[in-house]
């Protein structure tokens, strides 16, 4: 049940098409989203974490690619 | 931590760490990164959509429960940190999920204050409250309206009466952490003539405060220089250190385990 200023055919648009298939991986001591690009490489979506300086750490910068081989 | 690229050798080195060095540019504005420290402040983002029971279209950026909540528990239990700091921009979301996550935030043995950026609407009030002390921005807005069946009901239909409930539920909630009284929050809930389709309240920062909603007006500064006060406050407090396993409700009073009656209130009873 919602409690929300935005118009319900404004949050429910879109809601028979599939989401973007997102992952969450542990990457070097935070919880990183993470959209897979191709094998084992993925691109920043978002850091999970409540540690300011994760948020200044540039291997999590949004955008950022991460290499999980590495 | 500093950003490596795999796969190059040696002597590339250089040129990769400038190349590191250009994008922490493009992308933070900024070359050099602190090393490796803990904040004692840890902080938690409400943005977007709360999050709750039904997975949102890709189109609402949303904040799930199900992240706010352990990491509420990490906050709680990590001895290093020692404080958090709550800041929403929310345009509302989930009602049980937003209780949810603002029954947590006041449950914290630790100090927590919360600041409103932007927007704390609807859900995101009882979040706002749910911190010991609420800050608001000038320029930020809490919106207060009824809650109504929306679009897509998930479940059972609801009756009016199950959507009185929810709404107690969230009045409740909001006037037992805030200065406001359920009468004036009602009011301002089903004024009419502030939105142009819909029944409501915009109360924009200092008429939040006003309203007795939110705490005080402030920003970043002041909200952070709050909870390191109240930190030092409950350190100087206690002789427990803040880490210690007791937790112990304000103002309540310490008996011995002797002295405290059998199957009176707040005994144990099993």
């Amino acid at each position: 049940m919602m409690w929300t200023i935005v118009p319900p055919e404004l949050v429910w648009e879109g809601v028979e098409r599939e989401p973007k298939k997102l992952q969450q991986i542990q990457w070097h001591n935070a919880q990183v989203l993470i959209e897979p690009i191709d094998f084992g490489r993925g691109r920043v979506v978002q850091v999970l974490s409540t540690e300011p300086n994760d948020f200044l750490r540039p291997d999590l910068a949004p955008g950022a690619i991460i290499n999980l081989g590495s | 931590m500093p950003f490596e690229e795999p796969n190059h050798d040696p002597q590339e080195q250089d040129p990769a760490a400038q190349q590191a060095a250009l994008e922490n540019i493009k992308e933070l504005g900024q070359t050099e990164v602190p090393g490796p420290m803990v904040s004692r402040i840890h902080c938690i983002n409400i943005v977007g959509q709360v999050e709750g029971h039904v997975l949102l279209p890709p189109r609402n950026k949303t904040t799930k429960y199900e992240h706010i909540i352990p990491q509420l528990v990490a906050v709680e239990q990590n001895p290093r940190i020692q404080g958090v700091l709550v800041i929403l921009n929310t345009v509302g979301g989930d009602i049980e999920a937003g209780l949810a996550i603002a029954e947590m935030i006041k449950g914290l043995s630790k100090p927590s204050v919360s600041l409103v950026l932007g927007g704390g609407h609807s859900i995101g009030a009882p979040i706002a409250v749910a911190a010991r002390h609420s800050f608001i921005a000038d320029s930020a807005t809490v919106t207060v309206h009824p809650i109504r069946l929306t679009g897509l009901v998930v479940g059972v239909p609801q009756t009016y009466e199950y959507l009185d409930k929810m709404q107690d539920r969230v009045i409740r909630f909001i006037t037992e952490n805030s200065r406001i009284t359920p009468e004036r929050l009602r009011e301002l809930m089903f004024r009419t003539g502030d939105l142009m389709r819909d029944i409501g309240t915009v109360l924009i920062g200092k008429e939040a405060v006003a309203a007795g909603l939110i705490d005080e007006l402030g920003g970043l500064h002041k909200a952070v220089t709050k909870l390191e006060k109240l930190i030092e406050e409950q350190k100087s407090q206690s002789n427990e250190p803040l880490d210690g396993p007791l937790w112990q409700a304000e103002n309540a009073e310490i008996l011995p385990v002797k002295d405290i009656p059998l199957g009176s209130p707040g005994g144990v009873d099993h």
